[in-house]
């Protein structure tokens, strides 16, 4: 069944500050994911952040359909948003969030388990599964190590990653491939791609990478608050 | 070899029926008046009532988790998040309120092995000072541990052994030092057994009272680990106590943000730490560390 994820008509201005975002509106699903670039500082942190519930809006609303139902993701009360978020909706949009003495391949494997933590035994493939996908990102070498002695950009690319091994019916992905490894460019952006396949994707990005617009985006570009 | 595409089910658009749920939960220190209610709290800038010097240190407080969340509560010194999860682990008296937990009923109602035995089944809390948890110095590690399948009524010395053996194992506590007293422990390995303790008999609510306050920074980053790996992201419900922002943002979904015993804001966790409303939620989030 298609999952629809839309929005409509955000504003967002932080205190005294210029307004961010001006009647933004759009719409992703499955298939039909959503490139949104513009130029640094142009706002397209804060929509993201607007359309995970993680930013209040000052005006519009987000919106998840599935055919049967829908919830405004915006005008929830907050278990109930902390639970799409837990279920449905997969955000990266800053560094990685882990302890810091996990190893590498711990985390993917966590990440796998998924709803099945708590003292439930990863699958038997898990530990396979990790070391694979670590392998095509140009992590294979870090895979035992904390991740809190990762560099920037190994932890970055964990990140995405993580996400990647458990897509969410909606994935906000800011900015995915920059600051990234060099080597894991080409494979995070097929990954992305196959992630679309099943879930509405939005992601953001300053300049357009080729790693993903070889595959069939839709783009607007964000200015001055407006999305066009 | 590639990688098999996860499938994504369509969303179910609704959560399930909440696994705990608090209903004005009311405690106070003193003997109470009729101005207390009205002259405490955030707005009045005290929990301290001016006409009889109670401490109101909870007015009225409602609250739900799910199953499978994990609910911080932060707060500054005084501010009744102890006070709340201690009162939820049914280790102290209430002055009113209600607290529902699925499939036991009414908390507050039980009394005398009903209310023992939840205690040691369906709830569980991890104390910062894990003796201030029951767990006692001079027993062995295992047998800390054990004590719990013995409340299960489990008397089989073998069994009950391999059982709390391997959940101290799980917990990173070496075979070797499984006989040792508790008391020749370092704080984070007490800390350890504290959770192979709460998490035996896989408790319904996990309560968690400042589970890393006091431990050096390594011992902590592999404690919030080992807990992260422990929670029961399905079915059971976890609620965490702690000042430090930093263990919200790891571990918890959803927080709530509590002043002079009441709550002031709530949201997910990133929507508390990236876009605070209420000014002592700004201030807390303002005061933390790099």
């Amino acid at each position: 069944m298609s999952v629809l994820f839309r929005a409509a008509g955000l504003r967002k201005q932080f205190a005294e500050g210029p307004v961010v975002l001006r009647d933004v509106s759009l719409n992703a699903q499955p298939w039909a994911p959503l490139v949104i670039f513009g130029d640094s500082g142009c706002g397209k942190t804060t929509l993201l952040r607007c359309l995970a519930g993680t930013f209040r809006l000052d005006a519009g609303s987000v919106h998840l359909d599935d055919g049967h139902g829908h919830h405004r993701i915006d005008d929830v009360d907050p278990r109930t948003r902390a639970w799409l978020r837990r279920e449905h909706v997969g955000v990266v949009d800053g560094e990685l969030i882990a302890p810091p003495c996990d190893a590498t391949r711990d985390v993917l494997v966590q990440a796998m388990a998924g709803q099945a933590a708590g003292g439930v035994q990863p699958s038997a493939d898990a530990w396979e599964r990790a070391d694979e996908l670590l392998a095509r990102v140009g992590l294979d070498d870090a895979a035992d190590r904390p991740v809190g002695l990762l560099g920037q950009q190994a932890r970055r690319t964990l990140a995405i990653a993580r996400m990647l091994v458990r897509p969410a019916a909606v994935l906000l992905l800011d900015d995915p491939l920059r600051g990234v490894l060099p080597n894991a460019v080409a494979p995070l952006g097929a990954l992305i791609a196959d992630a679309a396949t099943s879930s509405a994707l939005v992601l953001t990005t300053t300049t357009p990478p080729p790693a993903l617009f070889d595959h069939a985006y839709d783009t607007m570009s964000l200015t001055d608050g407006v999305l066009r | 070899m590639s990688l098999p595409t996860p499938v994504v089910q369509a969303p179910r658009l609704a959560p399930p029926p909440a696994l705990l749920r608090v209903e004005g939960l009311r405690r106070l220190f003193g003997p109470g008046c009729a101005s207390c209610l009205t002259s405490t709290g955030d707005a009045a800038g005290t929990n301290r009532c001016p006409a009889c010097g109670t401490i109101v240190a909870l007015p009225g407080i409602d609250l739900e988790v799910g199953p499978g969340e994990v609910l911080g509560i932060v707060g500054e010194s005084g501010s009744g998040k102890s006070t709340l999860l201690r009162s939820l682990a049914l280790e102290q008296p209430v002055d009113g309120g209600r607290a529902e937990l699925e499939g036991v009923g009414e908390l507050f109602a039980l009394e005398g092995r009903a209310r023992r035995d939840v205690r040691t089944r369906a709830l569980t809390i991890v104390h910062q000072d894990p003796f201030s948890a029951g767990l006692r110095s001079q027993l062995a590690a295992e047998t800390n541990v054990a004590e719990r399948l013995l409340a299960r009524g489990d008397r089989r010395f073998e069994p009950l052994s391999m059982e709390a053996g391997g959940m101290l194992g799980r917990m990173g506590v070496h075979a070797g030092r499984h006989a040792d007293p508790l008391g020749t422990f370092s704080g984070g390995m007490r800390q350890r057994v504290q959770l192979a303790r709460a998490l035996i008999r896989r408790p319904q609510l996990l309560l968690l009272d400042e589970p890393t306050t006091g431990l050096d920074p390594s011992v902590q980053a592999t404690v919030l680990s080992l807990i992260a790996r422990s929670i029961d992201r399905t079915l059971a419900g976890t609620v965490v106590v702690t000042h430090d922002l930093g263990v919200v943002r790891l571990l918890a979904d959803r927080t709530i943000v509590m002043h002079h015993g009441e709550i002031v804001e709530e949201g997910t966790t990133d929507q508390i730490l990236e876009d605070p409303v209420h000014p002592h939620t700004q201030s807390l989030v303002a005061s933390r560390l790099p």
